[in-house]
Formats: C-alpha cells, sequence, structure tokens
C-alpha cells in the first residue's frame, strides 16, 4: 500500500510578527501546520499496521525562495524523521504567492509522475491560510473520492469507514481506495521523533522539483495581509488591590443585571 | 452577469441572497440552487435538487447548471459542506474560489474581497475584476436588505450520477453545553491559575456576572483543567462577547485571534509586561489570588 501526505509549509503563528498594521512575512519562520502533523501520524499509524510506504508532498509558497528553501527541508526531515519514507517538494518561483488553484495542479503534476496511492491524507485546511479547499481540488483533479472534516477512519481491506465531523452532527461514510482524506485535530496525537530517528532521517530520500515545463498560469490576484486593529482604550490600573476591586466593581456593576 | 446562489438548506437561501447584496445588484440574473422546494424570493429561477446526495454529486450539478446558465459567479454560505462543494465544483471548472469571507467592497471596476487569515489575527484582501468567473463561501451576517419581490420559476434538476460515497449514519450532535459563543459575558483564564481548584475564583465571578468561563490552549489541551471546547483561540474558537475578563491571560497572538473581536476587554496581569496590555480596554497589575476573593466578596455585597 501507498499513502501520499499532503504538508503545508505554514506559517509559525507563535511567532506572528507585527509593525504597525503590517505583518512581516518574512520574518515569520515556516512550520509543520498542527493538523498536517496529524494527516501524517495517521498515515504512519497505517504503515505500522500494513507495511504502507509514507510519501510525503509539499510545496512552498512563501518566498523568499533562498531562505525558505531552507526552510522546507528542514520540514521534510521532520516528516522523515516522524516516520515518513520519502519526501518530494516542488520549489518554483511560480508557486510563491499563489493559491490552492495554483498548488493543487502542480501537486496533481508530479504525482501523476511519482506513482499512484491508495490513501491521500490532508489537513482539514493549513493553520496560515485557512482555504479548505485543499483536499477536495486535488481528489477532483485526481478523480478520486474526497471525504473531508474526518475525526475517525477504520481501514479494511479496500474500503474504509469513516466519521465526518460536521457542525451539527457526525456522519458515518464508507468508500473504497483510492480515496482522499482530509483530518481534523481530533484524529489523533501526533508522535514526537526520537534523537535516533531525527539522525536516521537524514539519509532517507528527499526530492526537490521545480515546475520544469508545467504549464501552470497563475490566476490567483495578489494579495495584500494586514493586521485588523481593534482600537482599544489600554487603560492601566495598578497599586493597592482593594482599590483596583473598588474600580472594577464599579465598571462591572454596568453589567450585572 | 449571472450568480447562482448554491444552499443545501432551503431555508438559508434568501439569507445568503441577502448577504451577497454587492452582486445580486450586479447581476442580470439570480439563479437558487437548493434541496427542497418553499418560498423563494428575489431569484429568477430556483433549481431543485434531491437532497440526500453526496457532496461529489452536488458539485457534479452544480457544475452541469453553471454550464448551462452561462453563469459567472456561485456563492454559498461558509460550512463545511458547502466549502467542500464548492472547492470540487471549482476545481472541476478550474475556478479560483474564495473561503469564509467576511467582507466585500465594490469598488471602480473591481470588488474587494477580504478573509481572515493566520488564525484570525489578519485580514487578507484581494481585488477580483467583476467580470472574472469565480465562487467563495460567505460568513454569515445580519444584513439589512430588501429583497427585491419577485417569485422564481422552480425547476427539478435530477441526474443518475452514481456516488461512490455511502453515507451509513448520521448522528445529529448535543448542543454544546457550555455555550461561549453565545455568552455576553466571557471570564477566560490562563496559566497564571497555579491549579485546577483555584480555577473556582473564576467560576464564582461568573456566576455572579451570569458569564462562561473559557480558556486558553494550555489550559484545555495541555494541562486538561477545562474541556476542549471551553478553549478559545486559534485552532479552536473565536468568540465576541460584550465583556471578556482575561485572568492570568498573558496574551499569545493564538488566544488574542480568538477574543479580538469582544466589545470590551479587562484583562488581570500580575506582569505588567504582559502584551495583554495591548489588546485591553482595562489592564489591571495584581496578583490573582489576592485580588480575585476581594472582587468577589465586593461583587456579591453590591448583588445582595
Amino acid at each position: 500500500m501507498n499513502i501520499a501526505v499532503f504538508i503545508k509549509p505554514s506559517l509559525d503563528l507563535s511567532f506572528l510578527k507585527f509593525e504597525n498594521s503590517r505583518i512581516i512575512m518574512e520574518k515569520i519562520p515556516l512550520t509543520i501546520g498542527d493538523f498536517d502533523r496529524v494527516a501524517l501520524e495517521e498515515a504512519i499509524r497505517i504503515k505500522e499496521k500494513t507495511g504502507a510506504k509514507v510519501i510525503i508532498f509539499s510545496a512552498l509558497t512563501w518566498g523568499p525562495i533562498e531562505k525558505r528553501t531552507q526552510e522546507i527541508e528542514k520540514i521534510a526531515r521532520e516528516c522523515l524523521a516522524m516516520g515518513a519514507d520519502e519526501v518530494h517538494l516542488i520549489i518554483d518561483e511560480r508557486l510563491i504567492n499563489s493559491s490552492t488553484l495554483e498548488v493543487t495542479e502542480a501537486l496533481h503534476a508530479l504525482i501523476k509522475k511519482i506513482g499512484d496511492f491508495d490513501i491521500y491524507l490532508a489537513s482539514e485546511a493549513s493553520s496560515d491560510i485557512s482555504s479548505y479547499q485543499f483536499a477536495s481540488r486535488l481528489a477532483t483533479l485526481l478523480n478520486i473520492p474526497v471525504i473531508t472534516f474526518v475525526r475517525k477512519i477504520v481501514l479494511e481491506n479496500n474500503s474504509i469507514i469513516a466519521e465526518r465531523d460536521l457542525e451539527d452532527r457526525t456522519e458515518i461514510v464508507e468508500f473504497t481506495l483510492p480515496c482522499f482524506i482530509s483530518v481534523t485535530g481530533e484524529m489523533n496525537q501526533p508522535r514526537k521523533a526520537t534523537v535516533r530517528q531525527i539522525l536516521q532521517a537524514k539519509t532517507k530520500p528527499l526530492y526537490k522539483h521545480r515546475m520544469g515545463d508545467l504549464a501552470i498560469i497563475k490566476q490567483s490576484p495578489n494579495f495584500d495581509i494586514f493586521v485588523k486593529q481593534v482600537e482599544r482604550k489600554k487603560i492601566l490600573i495598578d497599586g493597592d488591590v482593594n482599590k483596583i476591586a473598588d474600580i472594577l466593581v464599579n465598571i462591572l456593576k454596568d453589567y450585572m443585571s | 452577469m449571472k450568480l447562482i446562489i448554491f444552499s443545501l438548506n432551503p431555508f438559508d437561501l434568501e439569507q445568503t441572497l441577502k448577504i451577497s447584496k454587492i452582486f445580486v445588484e450586479n447581476s442580470s440574473e439570480i439563479i437558487g440552487l437548493t434541496t427542497k422546494e418553499s418560498k423563494f424570493k428575489g431569484f429568477d429561477k430556483v433549481y431543485i435538487l434531491n437532497n440526500n446526495l453526496t457532496n461529489d454529486i452536488y458539485a457534479l450539478l452544480l457544475k452541469d447548471i453553471f454550464d448551462k446558465e452561462r453563469a459567472n459567479v456561485v456563492i454559498a454560505l461558509h460550512n463545511k459542506n458547502h466549502v467542500d462543494i464548492l472547492a470540487q465544483f471549482s476545481s472541476l471548472k478550474h475556478l479560483l474560489m474564495f473561503t469564509k469571507v467576511t467582507n466585500i467592497t465594490p469598488e471602480k471596476d473591481v470588488s474587494l474581497i477580504e478573509r481572515e487569515v493566520l488564525g484570525g489575527s489578519a485580514v487578507l484582501s484581494v481585488r477580483i475584476n467583476k467580470a472574472s468567473y469565480f465562487s467563495m463561501t460567505l460568513e454569515n451576517k445580519k444584513v439589512e436588505y430588501l429583497v427585491a419581490n419577485k417569485t422564481p420559476m422552480l425547476f427539478n434538476y435530477d441526474v443518475a450520477y452514481k456516488s461512490r460515497i455511502v453515507v451509513k449514519e448520521v448522528k445529529e450532535k448535543q448542543k454544546s453545553e457550555s455555550n461561549l459563543e453565545n455568552a455576553e459575558i466571557v471570564i477566560g483564564v490562563g496559566r497564571g491559575f497555579r491549579s485546577k481548584e483555584d480555577l473556582k475564583l473564576a467560576y464564582e465571578i461568573a456566576e455572579i456576572l451570569k458569564g462562561a468561563v473559557a480558556s486558553t490552549r494550555p489550559i484545555a489541551a495541555d494541562f486538561k483543567w477545562m474541556p476542549e471546547n471551553s478553549w478559545v483561540g486559534v485552532s479552536s474558537k473565536s468568540i465576541k462577547p460584550k465583556l471578556y475578563i482575561a485572568i492570568g491571560i498573558s496574551g499569545a497572538p493564538q488566544h488574542i485571534a480568538g477574543i479580538k473581536d469582544s466589545k470590551t476587554i479587562i484583562s488581570i496581569n500580575i506582569d505588567k509586561n504582559a502584551p495583554i496590555a495591548n489588546y485591553s480596554d482595562y489592564f489591571v497589575v495584581a496578583d490573582l489570588y489576592k485580588l480575585l476573593p476581594i472582587l468577589i466578596n465586593k461583587l456579591k455585597s453590591i448583588k445582595n
């Protein structure tokens, strides 16, 4: 069995940096999104049960390309340390600042060259841009069934029973392989790689691809990202706790019915 | 321009039309797609699809009607099924799609489209040509908009596409007990609390103010002192109460993203340099263990 896992090199939300109302994108490091780790963990658990091969696909969408290339390689090694067998990266200027439309088309072309997979796994959404489109779009290009927002799967021979987590209900659905699954954060608790695994990861195969003659036409308009500012009064209250309590009571009494 | 409004739930179709106002005014024809007959206002035509299909089939039917009608734009309310259906449809049609759009502003020849990114801490904006083809899911909100008083023609549309997915069982969810999203007053607790037992201080204040208690990620996910559905922040839920009181919360951007739309924010922190100061209307520098017991007593006494 072959499993493809898609990892988005995502801006690390724990290192958000603001200068006035601008976010300084170049200063935010890239990381593996929390839910992407969950997708990879699920693949590794299937590998442990069935001996499946786990192949990572990832495309760089944040520039500048030189600096980011090192970061995406580090992410790739982390995936290999967790238990993936092989990584394929697309690093190409034409995908920088592109959207899910272009990224899924580029990955689709790459997958066709690498081979067929039985299960494709991705997170429900990236943690930085959160378009929620990735799995649905790529599965459609691959012409395979897609099941989104899955929080539990049971694999039986050639079919999967999955639990979809929707706003007001859960659905139990069944389908046969090959299939594409997008996972929610509740599915599992991703493992941490051991030191030995981290060392072993250095010798596992990692391939970097350019898009070559791939005719991906960038349709996405240029975007702008800015901080949404809510003006706050920023009134400082300090000193004696009794006095502070009086001031707070005075503010809070307006909220007491 | 021809506009398609898509909604699995027929009762949301008109609301979706209302929040799509700017595109509605720009359209020569408005076509609805939903799964059950009802009284619809403001549409020229409404196609009724079967109501027990899977998302892959809805995407195909949407594509059929989009092609047949030579439509330009598809809009749906944002939810988990709609975003899946529109993304599959957009991939079939090689169309751009915008997810969970919060704001649309008309400009001269373009529309400015805004959506939240980076876990709600920032806004992404793009300008798209008014004549372009795309789809989007919109975040729901209250709008004042008088829908044109026209009654649409209804058409049943059914093509026997076969899905590769079988839905075996559907379980309705119980309503969330905490009800954080609807609470007018929310008390947030963070790592300033030293133990689970100490959280009762926050619960006492919540009881007096008739508020709900929320938590940061470490309290819910790491220490498990509170259920996961109390966790407010980037990877969890956002709240917009009238009053948010952050106690022992330093103000990591991940948590701020979930509370930034609160009307008023009071924070209580022992560290005068805590980042939450910048996001507060009232920033109280105090030891919560000294302040809260006094505050609770004083609040109780004025309440009586």
